[in-house]
């Protein structure tokens, strides 16, 4: 029942008669209120970022805070791609993101597919092990990885950043759960048809478990996207850098602070995963959601 | 779409720091972590070109090169190509390359590429390279935070003379009778203050303080005028006067050897040169929290700040925040009941972080510091601001004609002619234990200890981080 | 694997490994398992690469005084690093500011959530444009999150302190104060990442079969039983997922620290990972720093599976 044929009910005259009927009107403002008082809360932060980034500096630095700007200014955000290099970093966040998760879809897919619809001796185990890892934290690895990548040569590069997310074992656990339930008369039929192995796993698995792939693609980009402490170490040039890092050195190579501009470089730096979030928020719950049932 | 300088608002806005309270926020973050005397508070005039906000207020003036500074050099520009990873950006960042291009044009077969690193991450990002062989040809050092590396490092002895320097600085350098950097510079840390302010306070803007009670008197006497009168900072910037402070009434912050460490300020002169910190805030010198003190002496609205010698580079003409008003510079050298006069100082360093060379690049790297440690000098200290680190470019008439000398380096000189240098203790972890130190004196500054407390804590910390 | 042990011993081990093969051969179609290996490869390359070998490789370096600059020569000390760690009053203040955090972070980032979840299943109007509200902080990276608190947590003239200057006097100097600056990133930290579980919890609560309800209105059970005997045992695996996956995450947090106060005040916020990361890349030591990532490895387990039991049991 909707809170407006409860107010109509109190104006008939006809509420409160009974203590349930009173009770369940009270819960409803209660829930109401708690809810889009969270919701407003929750999009504060959002508005400061966007308000202070158009505000100029005599509104910054006020002894109060201004929420709503009292004149617009733009040139944080054209100093914001004159003179710093976002652009260049927004380019390697999307070469690091974007290339990371390619690849992870494919590995992730071919094991799945193997681990799900062949069979070979110590596919159990491997599974187990696979499945294991998930109780490993990724900081426990920090040390020992980036001696390795050192090794191989990777520091400073998209590759070395890359790597480690494609060990993840996440993605081939989800797909696992999904790959299993592929029909297996519909891979027998494509067998009878002639089909190879490699075809049915380009042709039939690939095409029919889109949604699932879909999901674990938006998952390992946005992780990637906004990876800190990882690309944090590897990363040693400027021009090398991703967002999340480049905003955090604009802050740091500051004299006094720059709000205006810091605020500004936030709010691109989450645009373009923001425009994917509002694109493709089904895919992107069912993303979560899919880890949630691998737990 | 309106500009900043067209809105009647803004007209008298840098005004209203003194009426109302001004707004300040929390930065003691890595600003001054990375250790003393870090450059790179050059700002974003230097890292990212100039600001809109400060000086002038019409248009953004966006560096477009700043951030992607550096030299560039073809290969078969010379038979010896040098890699070089700068921390400096910017205000001193700018002068430094120009030298570098001025030395690749008059060496026949050495060139210099310079690749700008942020200052904030320089140590961290040395180390990395390091670890994987990837170190640059020629590093920058500061003097405090070159221990770590020594291992790695080329001694220079045999391709640097070392005699034209002067020997407080290049002692900073010297371990186990070999040296490990050719010096740059020396840079301290000193008060830069608003003449005007000064004037309009009651107070001779060419006779600035020299002791405690001159000092507090001023600091009064500015405040009674309706301004914040100093602000010694946060972070790494409280040691640049406490640990002169602490050093003028007979303490070194730290004493031994590496390996063996003690902390040294725990102790009445300790507390004497720490309570100031308190009292600043308590007697309205400065806010309790910081973040604005810098940008409201920018626009003419505060006392005094302390800053290094690098302020120089942006305050002058060009450099991205030019002062539209008189300012002058005078040494920290000020505690109360000091014995000595001692104000911290660090050096920048070239160093070399790989022992692979070949006897000819060598050569040329020991070409190239003499070319700019040496024979440059002069341009160095009068453009970028530090001092000079030679005994004849100190002495020349040069350098006095230079515009940069009035301002601050007058001042520099003289700590440096009265032999006053004191150069923070270089350890294994000097970051770590300047940490330990700075957090608990800005306790003090905030009121949340005592002196003695916090002096108690921080000894405490640097005896865990010796250990 | 166990019964060609087992054969070993009763037939020799030439005899049994025959045996085995023999099986495998059987068992196993011959060109199928090279494609199924083929297939799996790509990724067990990358997995071992990168997560297998550093982990046992991690436990290497943790044994040796580890000169980064010159691996060659760093110098086995066994447990050392180890006993240096028990005694080491940085790692104990840096372990307990975590404790800290995980302490100020679970509840909220659990029970909001539940709360939040169950309120947008109810049939609000909205429930989309709340839905999304509460999803997506779940989109930024920490450096967005910790910049945009750090404003609002703002000395004189920032939000926060602006607004609640009007219901207190004097309200907390945020990140400054050693009392509050822990209690600040955990608020950041809250608003950040309640959005997974939140989601989690939503599908968790959209499976439970509406008919249950409707048997126990019938019964005229309150809403507060219904809760009690519906609610949340039908949702206890996902709870428990949520749980975990928050503990293990709040023990790890990093960046908000790093960003927001750098650890500071007087090192109120100094984390365990911060202390990893400064000890391997400020103070180059890697060998202690892979202890210390070895021995959070070690509590993380013990959490994880204590919270299982705990709240598994707890029928």
């Amino acid at each position: 029942m909707s809170t407006k044929s409860f107010l109509n009910d109190i104006r008939n005259g006809e509420t409160f008669e009974n203590q349930d009927a009173r009770n369940l009107f009270f819960r409803k403002i209660a829930l109401y209120a708690g809810l889009y008082g969270a919701a407003l809360l929750f999009i504060i932060p959002y508005l400061w970022m966007i308000s202070r980034g158009f505000q100029p500096r005599w509104q910054l630095f006020a002894a109060e805070p201004y929420l709503i700007p009292r004149e617009i200014t733009f040139q944080w955000y054209s100093f914001l791609f004159e003179g710093t290099p976002i652009i260049r970093w927004t380019i390697n966040t999307i070469i690091i993101a974007g290339g990371a998760t390619l690849a992870v879809l494919l590995v992730d897919s071919m094991i799945a597919y193997s681990l799900t619809r062949l069979n070979w001796p110590g596919k159990r185990v491997v599974f187990s092990v696979i499945v294991a890892s998930f109780m490993v934290p990724g900081i426990v690895n920090l040390i020992p990885v980036y001696q390795i990548i050192v090794e191989l040569g990777l520091l400073n590069s998209y590759l070395g950043v890359m790597l480690p997310v494609i060990a993840g074992p996440i993605g081939v656990f989800m797909l696992v759960q999904f790959f299993k339930d592929f029909p297996d008369e519909i891979e027998e039929s494509a067998r009878i048809d002639g089909f190879s192995t490699f075809q049915i796993y380009t042709r039939l698995i690939l095409p029919m478990m889109k949604s699932a792939l879909t999901a674990l693609g938006l998952f390992i980009f946005i992780w990637t996207w906004n990876a800190f402490l990882w690309p944090l170490i590897l990363l040693q040039e400027e021009s090398m850098y991703t967002l999340p890092i480049g905003l955090v050195v604009l802050q740091d190579t500051m004299t006094a602070q720059q709000p205006g501009l810091i605020m500004a470089s936030a709010l691109f730096a989450s645009l373009p995963l923001f425009i994917v979030f509002l694109l493709l928020q089904k895919q992107l719950v069912e993303a979560v959601q899919m880890q949630g049932t691998v737990g | 779409m309106t500009m900043q300088g067209d809105s009647p608002t803004d007209e008298g806005s840098s005004r209203q720091y003194t009426d109302r309270p001004v707004r300040s926020r929390l930065n003691n973050r890595r600003r001054f972590l990375q250790g003393v005397g870090v450059t790179g508070a050059v700002g974003l005039a230097g890292c990212v070109g100039s600001l809109p906000g400060f000086g002038d207020d019409d248009e953004p003036e966006a560096g477009e090169e700043d951030l992607e500074g550096g030299v560039e050099v073809d290969e078969g520009d010379a038979d010896v190509i040098l890699r070089l990873d700068s921390l400096l950006t910017g205000g001193d960042g700018d002068p430094f390359e120009a030298m570098v291009e001025d030395f690749n044009a008059q060496s026949d077969n050495v060139a210099v590429e310079v690749t700008r690193v942020p200052w904030d991450e320089y140590y961290d990002q040395l180390f990395t390279a390091m670890t994987a062989d990837e170190a640059p040809d020629i590093g920058f050092s500061h003097s405090s935070q070159i221990v770590p590396f020594l291992d790695n490092l080329t001694p220079l002895d045999d391709y640097v003379d070392y005699d034209p320097y002067v020997d407080q600085i290049v002692d900073s350098v010297e371990y186990e009778g070999q040296h490990y950097g050719a010096p740059l510079d020396t840079h301290m840390a000193a008060a830069y203050y608003n003449k005007e302010i000064y004037e309009e306070a009651g107070l001779d803007p060419e006779d600035p303080p020299s002791n405690w009670e001159e000092f507090a008197e001023a600091n009064d006497a500015i405040v009674d005028a309706g301004y914040y009168a100093f602000d010694y900072g946060t972070g790494m910037h409280i040691c640049r006067s406490w640990g002169g402070w602490l050093r003028s009434r007979g303490h070194e912050v730290i004493e031994g050897e590496e390996g063996n460490w003690e902390p040294n300020f725990n102790n009445e002169d300790g507390v004497a040169v720490t309570e100031p910190l308190r009292e600043a805030v308590e007697r309205d010198w400065t806010p309790t929290e910081d973040d604005n003190s810098w940008p409201s002496f920018v626009e003419g609205d505060f006392g005094a700040v302390v800053d290094g010698t690098w302020a120089w580079s942006r305050f002058r003409e060009g450099g991205g925040e030019e002062l539209d008003f008189d300012w002058g510079t005078y040494d920290l050298s000020l505690a109360p009941g000091k014995e000595e006069d001692w104000t911290m100082c660090d050096s920048h360093n070239l160093i070399v972080p790989q022992s692979d060379h070949s006897e000819e690049e060598l050569e040329g790297i020991g070409e190239f510091f003499e070319y700019m440690t040496q024979e440059r000098a002069v341009d160095w200290s009068a453009e970028a601001g530090h001092l000079a680190a030679t005994t004849e470019a100190l002495g020349s008439d040069e350098l006095r004609e230079r515009e940069a000398w009035d301002y601050s380096l007058h001042t520099f000189q003289d700590i440096a002619d009265n032999e006053e240098l004191y150069y923070w203790p270089a350890t294994q972890n000097t970051d770590e234990y300047s940490e330990a130190i700075y957090q608990s004196l800005e306790a003090v500054r905030y009121g949340q200890q005592d002196a003695q407390e916090a002096l108690d804590e921080a000894e405490q910390r640097c005896r865990d981080i010796f250990s | 694997m166990l019964d060609l042990i087992a054969a070993m011993r009763t037939e020799g081990p030439r005899q049994a490994l025959n045996l085995w093969w023999q099986e495998m051969v059987d068992e196993y179609d011959r060109r199928e398992s090279a494609e199924g290996i083929l297939f799996a490869l790509p990724y067990l390359i990358a997995f071992v690469g990168f997560m297998l070998f550093p982990l046992l490789y991690g436990f290497y370096m943790s044994l040796y005084d580890w000169d980064a600059l010159n691996p060659e020569q760093s110098e086995f000390i066994g447990l050392g690093n180890y006993q240096t760690l028990v005694n080491d009053p940085r790692f104990w203040e840096a372990l307990w500011n975590t404790v800290w955090f995980v302490i100020l972070t679970v509840p909220p980032l659990v029970i909001l959530a539940l709360l939040l979840a169950l309120g947008v299943n109810r049939n609000v109007k909205g429930q989309t444009l709340l839905r999304t509200i509460f999803f997506s902080p779940y989109i930024l990276t920490v450096a967005v999150v910790s910049l945009i608190w750090v404003e609002l947590f703002a000395g004189e003239g920032g939000f926060i302190r602006y607004w609640l200057g009007f219901v207190m006097e004097d309200p907390p100097r945020f990140l400054i104060d050693p009392t509050w600056a822990m209690v600040s990133i955990a608020v950041a930290t809250v608003w950040w990442s309640i959005a997974f579980n939140f989601i989690i919890l939503l599908a968790a609560r959209q499976n439970v079969p509406d008919r249950l309800y409707e048997a126990a209105k019938l019964d005229g059970a309150s809403s507060y039983r219904m809760m009690r005997d519906i609610t949340i045992p039908q949702m206890r695996n996902p709870l428990i997922f949520v749980v975990i996956i928050t503990f293990v995450g709040s023990f790890q947090v990093f960046g908000q620290p790093y960003i927001m106060t750098d650890g500071g005040p007087r090192f109120s916020t100094h984390t365990i990972v911060m202390y990893l990361y400064t000890t391997g890349f400020a103070g180059r030591d890697f060998g202690y720093a892979a202890a210390i990532g070895y021995v959070l490895f070690l509590i993380l387990i013990t959490v994880s599976v204590v919270n299982y039991y705990v709240l598994s049991e707890n029928e």
